[in-house]
């Protein structure tokens, strides 16, 4: 009998015949329709949802004395509660004869085990790879990007290695009254916070590319530096910058040809605006 | 307590086709004889189904009530292991949902449609009854052949996803569930290492990875019971409560992990290339 033509004439007498092809089990992911049908196309095909996760318990102590700067133990403490997370994710992969995770997605939670506990989930799809290129010394990699980078990715002749990361967890004292006094009803650029931030950020960021030099990285993509207090209140900050490390693929460097294109819809074709918002400070 | 409904008895669990609401019956007949659809579709949606080759046949809705409770029985809940699964409390959450779904299915089978899309579960508790959980599935019925699927598929993707899909070489099949609950007491070494300041506590993580290997595992399972080839859409998540311990404060925790996904079943091998993509630079 010759095949129904129309894919939803083929779909639907799939789904009359029941019984499946393939003797693997179904696969699982956190992909969205999209990123799926693109990461197939990438020719990475998905085997299961990989989570791995930590709960740690992490209090600043009693900071009120510390002068401003990094506290290590909080920074080492999250660092090594991330990397473990990661760690019990990429085994999971591992586990499922993987060669890499993709859409990797860190969650943290400080609410709901209790004061001073902190949940830290790394949550990603794992995948096989048509491709031997992409199978690295049987270590899967780890890829923070979107199913849809991920195909940008790869057509454009790189390859992920792994998810890097930086942090570095900062007390901000507050000012002494001498300097208080010097810049009370003025103006003017608060020198040390303006230092301390820049330095802890920059901390963050370059701990970071040290990860990404370790794999031998060409690069990192998809970086965000961000900054949170967490449940800490005002006593720490933690400031932390993640990104995808990449390498490129060697003689298959395919030519991404992008097209312009000329938006009509007004919601996305704005550049996004700097927008300042003057509150009255709360102290 | 006036609306706690009796336990589900065997049957409950069992996938023979339900019994509707007699309302259910009489609205489904109408809608059929009338000729017409209802939808909750958007307009994108409704395009996408037509192009993929379907059409509307009608929105369809399934719900079920159920007493869902736990209770803290005290010290005798955890014996040898500080993590263990309520299994009464899992399977409530499982066939309530099920039948919900189940009804829903029974809704589309009778106007004659091949699927139904856009599924949505909807939870509601009751302010007067709150151990009672009303669950409901909501979605749009879809057909395309004179003589239906017997049982037709369901999905949680929407009208643009579901053709997305068909062209991807996947068809949906079934919604399908995980679920588990599970108790963690908070025993001696774990609060002592509570009082440290910056530790890791192990059995919290361990528990965390129970009720996940619990409940991904039972996905897999009904994902592999609808002879399906994999699960997309995945809406995976992990609610905790503190939990008093007999009489004790709050220190113990319940851990509900819900995972519901789309199984879906491959009729065309993946494309290698996606013929229509463009990398457009906006």
């Amino acid at each position: 009998m010759a095949e129904p033509a129309h894919p939803a004439d083929r779909a639907l007498t799939r789904l009359r015949s029941g019984r499946r092809q393939g003797a693997a089990a179904p696969f699982t992911g956190n992909l969205s329709i999209d990123e799926l049908v693109l990461v197939e196309a990438a020719g990475l095909d998905p085997v299961a949802l990989v989570v791995g996760s930590c709960v740690v318990r992490v209090t600043p102590g009693s900071t009120a004395l510390l002068p401003t700067g990094e506290i290590h133990e909080l920074t080492a403490a999250m660092e090594r509660a991330r990397a473990r997370a990661l760690e019990r994710m990429t085994r999971d992969a591992a586990r499922a004869s993987a060669h890499g995770v993709v859409a990797v997605r860190l969650h943290l939670d400080f609410e709901r085990w209790g004061e001073g506990l902190c949940e830290l989930t790394a949550v990603g799809t794992a995948v096989t790879a048509r491709d031997q290129g992409l199978r690295v010394r049987g270590r899967p990699f780890t890829c923070g990007l979107s199913g849809q980078d991920v195909h940008a990715l790869l057509r454009a002749g790189y390859r992920p290695l792994a998810l890097v990361m930086g942090a570095s967890v900062w007390r901000v004292a507050p000012m002494s009254p001498g300097r208080w006094l010097r810049v009370v009803g003025r103006n003017a650029e608060l020198a040390g916070p303006t230092e301390a931030l820049a330095a802890a950020r920059h901390q963050a960021m370059s701990r970071m590319t040290r990860q990404a030099a370790r794999v031998r990285a060409a690069g990192v993509v998809g970086v965000t530096v961000g900054q949170q207090s967490h449940a800490w209140g005002s006593t720490a900050m933690e400031f932390i910058a993640t990104g995808t490390a990449v390498a490129g693929t060697d003689g298959r460097r395919r030519r991404l040809e992008p097209r312009l294109a000329v938006a009509l819809d007004a919601r996305e074709s704005h550049p996004r605006s700097v927008s300042v918002s003057l509150r009255p400070h709360a102290r | 307590m006036p609306s706690s409904r009796r336990r589900p008895g065997p049957a409950a669990t069992s996938f023979a086709p339900p019994e509707l609401p007699a309302a259910a019956v009489r609205r489904v007949e109408r809608q059929r004889e009338s000729g017409t659809w209802s939808s909750d579709l958007t307009v994108c949606e409704l395009a996408a189904i037509r192009s993929a080759g379907f059409s509307p046949a009608g929105q369809v809705i399934g719900s079920s009530v159920h007493h869902v409770a736990w209770r803290s029985t005290g010290v005798s809940l955890h014996g040898p292991t500080p993590v263990v699964e309520l299994p009464d409390h899992s399977r409530a959450l499982y066939s309530a949902r099920r039948m919900a779904l189940g009804r829903m299915r029974e809704e589309a089978r009778r106007l004659g449609a091949d699927g139904v899309v856009a599924v949505r579960l909807v939870l509601r508790r009751f302010e007067q009854a709150p151990d009672a959980l009303e669950i409901t599935a909501l979605g749009t019925a879809i057909r395309r052949w004179a003589r239906p699927l017997a049982s037709p598929f369901l999905s949680t993707v929407d009208g643009q996803g579901f053709a997305k899909l068909l062209r991807a070489g996947l068809v949906p099949r079934a919604v399908v569930l995980g679920l588990s609950t599970v108790h963690v007491h908070t025993d001696e070494p774990t609060e002592l290492l509570m009082r440290g300041s910056s530790v890791e506590i192990p059995l919290f993580g361990a528990a965390v990875e129970r009720a996940r290997s619990l409940a991904m595992a039972r996905l897999a399972r009904d994902a592999e019971n609808a002879h399906a080839d994999g699960c997309v859409g995945s809406d995976v998540a992990l609610d905790v409560w503190r939990t008093p311990c007999g009489l004790d404060r709050e220190r113990d925790h319940l851990l509900q992990f819900t995972a519901v996904a789309t199984a879906v079943a491959r009729f065309a091998p993946p494309s290698r290339d996606v013929p229509d993509a463009v990398v457009i630079l906006r």
